[in-house]
């Protein structure tokens, strides 16, 4: 039945390993001290609001850490764990893009479902300024993402695709798309022509 | 390359991270030259690109590494992602069920409601049960083509899905003997149920919208490879139905209205339940009935007159169901307590449900004594009713009311073997050891050994925490094809699903479709005919 499956897959709960060796746990913390500013940052640009960010980062890590034996390879560890935050971000913009309207407990606003901007704006004035704000939350969440890991996070193309699972060629169409957007966003603000 | 008219905006975007080709930097110097608009581009982009590098960076809460650890320690989530949403309370009342005998009553003329039947089919008034007379009189129904199928006879085909969560989930069904594949589209979650025209040419099949709560059905040509969307329901029990007429014409299936919002690409249907037919010879759907609280069962394994016989099931606190021919008047009589039967292929006997229903939003659950249920066999001569059923699970035993909310049921191609599954059960466990009965498991026997039992339980390998999904039996009868959802590996990893065939002669399962780095999500499987 649809609904039970649904429900279940929904309110999955993850259960991370107790047994971490002490060489994980050394691993983790590497990863941690290094990476939790910059994937906080990152997450902070795609949501918009500190609070939010922090739990995404939260998450991110926690299942960064239960994920940890699918890292074989520690120079891929950026894009890996990037990739594990972009998912994060966008599933929480998801949910709480269409889930909300469906729970009556809810008393936080519904994001547009271009993931445009919401109150979050307000709050991410504060930290930079208020027309580059508005411009990149009005992006669309894939053209915001590709923007930020690309002019923010500086990375090629080829990392990009690793990040956001797609080829070479479909992240220089995104992004391309996306300069475009952000050009038309800009000029509106008065910032480029 | 993405061109603008004559312009090159893709090569100067990618100029500013250095992925260009010593041949792509050539060509976009020299078109600079000659550019004018390019120029400003490359200025924009540039100046762009400067604004994004110098956002200040902030600094991370100084606590985000106590709640880190503290996730790990607890095995947990930040907790308001868990928190489930639009939960339909599911629970007994406090009514207690009268009997275990169902008490058939036949109530005539039910109404459907105003609808606007799909055309081109004769008139006819059917009987309300398949009586021996019905049966024995009815004409052949149109039987498979002998077009060349997709999955050739008893071949199994399963849809895949594989791709990230948001905007990229790309479908596939693929026919496992021979690995080739038909592209389902692009959709927003997982499949959760699938059924295969009786000619082999259509797969009809339900996916998950992203996280709505609501589901999409959908129709794929498997010849042309053509996609149809037929309409979004909410995901609510009894919604997963997909009853394909016997000459493979009509789509039976069942709406309940959601109401998703205008970007969501779904327009609502009508208020409530409804049933829907989509008609693939002019592809277009419609609403079978307009009442708010009719379900689409199934159709007479053979048609009548070469009119297909669709049973519709109407939910209230004691259901109903009854027979209405496509495009026939409608004035199919019905039968009390009978709720979405399911015919066995040779239409002998049905499974179906009885009990006392609850509404809850539009969508409809047995809150008390819901029961699947085996009828008699309508071939049968006498004067007991076949309709009066026997109990599924010959060691379950509702107290107080408390039983099945919903489930699932399948029937094997040998029209004795049958499976059960998902099933809701609200009581309190009936085994000792508090499993038993278990949404997760999935029981499967037949009518000659004596109905399902807790040790019908199929013996699966699978993650503690895997969910069915569906069932689907080999045409040979000898095996089970088995969708186990996993829960996510991480909110906002892609969906995933194993497909196992079990074998029902209590050797092992095997897997299906493989894995990989990102697993798939595999099923569910439907088999050839």
């Amino acid at each position: 039945m649809a609904l039970a499956s649904r429900l279940a897959w929904r309110s999955a709960e993850m259960t991370v390993p107790r047994d971490g060796s002490d060489a994980r746990k050394a691993e983790f913390d590497r990863i941690f001290t290094e990476y939790s500013a910059p994937i906080y940052n990152y997450v902070l640009r795609m949501v918009g609001d500190p609070d939010r960010a922090a739990d995404i980062a939260q998450d991110t890590f926690i299942k960064a850490y239960r994920k940890l034996d699918t890292l074989t390879d520690a120079s891929s560890t950026r894009s890996w764990l990037y990739r594990i935050a972009t998912n994060t971000a966008i599933d929480e913009m998801r949910r709480r893009r269409n889930v909300v309207r469906l729970d009556a407990d809810e008393d936080r606003p519904v994001e547009q479902a271009d993931g445009g901007p919401g109150p979050e704006t307000q709050v991410l004035s504060g930290l930079m300024d208020e027309r580059i704000s508005r411009a990149l939350l009005h992006l669309k969440p894939n053209h915001r993402q590709c923007l930020i890991l690309s002019d923010v996070e500086d990375m090629s193309a080829v990392q990009i695709g690793e990040v956001m699972g797609m080829s070479n060629g479909a992240v220089r169409v995104l992004l391309c798309r996306a300069r475009g957007e952000m050009r038309r966003r800009l000029a509106a603000e008065g910032l480029v022509r | 390359m993405r061109l603008r008219g004559n312009h090159v905006d893709e090569l100067i975007s990618a100029s500013l991270t250095g992925d260009l080709t010593d041949a792509e930097r050539v060509e976009l110097d020299s078109h600079l030259v000659r550019c004018e608009t390019c120029r400003n581009t490359l200025a924009a982009f540039t100046a762009e690109r400067s604004i994004l590098s110098g956002l200040p960076v902030a600094e991370p809460p100084r606590d985000l590494g106590a709640r880190v650890r503290s996730g790990i320690e607890s095995g947990r989530l930040a907790p308001w992602w868990r928190r489930p949403v639009g939960l339909i309370a599911i629970g007994a009342s406090a009514a207690v069920v009268a009997a275990a005998i169902l008490a058939v009553v036949v109530f005539q003329n039910l109404d459907l409601g105003p609808v606007g039947q799909a055309s081109g089919s004769p008139k006819a008034s059917v009987s309300a049960a398949p009586s021996s007379s019905a049966v024995a009189s009815v004409a052949p129904s149109v039987g498979p083509t002998t077009a060349p199928t997709f999955l050739g006879p008893g071949g199994l085909g399963y849809l895949s899905l594989t791709g990230a969560p948001l905007e990229a989930l790309r479908l596939s069904f693929i026919a496992d003997a021979t690995g080739a594949s038909v592209d389902a589209g692009t959709v927003s979650g997982p499949p959760i149920a699938a059924a295969l025209s009786p000619d082999g040419q259509w797969l009809a099949y339900i996916t998950q919208k992203g996280e709505t709560g609501a589901n999409e059905v959908w129709a794929l040509h498997l010849n042309d490879g053509k996609i149809t969307h037929l309409g979004c329901s909410s995901a609510a029990p009894f919604t997963n139905r997909l009853a394909w007429s016997p000459d493979s014409r009509y789509l039976a299936y069942t709406l309940v209205g959601v109401d998703l919002g205008a970007d969501a690409g779904c327009e609502k249907p009508t208020d409530g339940a409804d049933a829907w037919l989509f008609d693939t010879s002019t592809g277009q759907r419609s609403n079978f009935s307009n009442r708010g609280n009719a379900y689409a069962a199934d159709f007479e394994p053979m048609s009548v007159a070469d009119v297909p016989v669709l049973w519709v099931s109407i939910a209230s606190e004691t259901p109903g169901s009854g027979a209405f021919g496509v495009g026939a008047d409608i004035n199919g009589a019905g039968l009390s307590n009978i709720f979405l039967p399911l015919f066995s292929p040779d239409g002998s006997r049905a499974i179906f449900w009885s009990g006392t229903m609850t509404s809850n939003g539009g969508s409809w659950h047995f809150s008390v004594g819901g029961m699947p249920q085996l009828s008699g066999d309508f071939r049968a001569a006498g004067p007991a009713s076949p309709w009066v059923g026997t109990p599924l699970f010959t060691d379950l035993t509702p107290v107080g009311g408390e039983a099945f909310a919903s489930g699932d049921f399948a029937w094997g191609p040998d029209n004795d073997h049958l499976a059960f599954w998902d099933g809701a059960w609200t009581g309190t466990p009936q085994s000792a050891d508090g499993t038993y009965p278990n949404q997760a498991d999935a029981y499967v026997g037949s009518f000659s050994s004596g109905l399902l039992s807790s040790a019908s339980a199929l013996a699966l390998v699978r993650p503690a925490d895997a969910y069915l999904v569906a069932i689907a039996f080999a045409q040979d009868g000898t095996s089970v094809a088995v969708t186990l959802g996993l829960p996510s590996a991480g909110i906002g990893d892609p969906p995933s699903a194993l497909l196992q065939i079990v074998p029902l002669d209590g050797s092992a399962p095997h897997g299906i479709g493989g894995g990989t780095d990102a697993p798939p999500w595999n099923g569910p499987a439907v088999y050839g005919y």
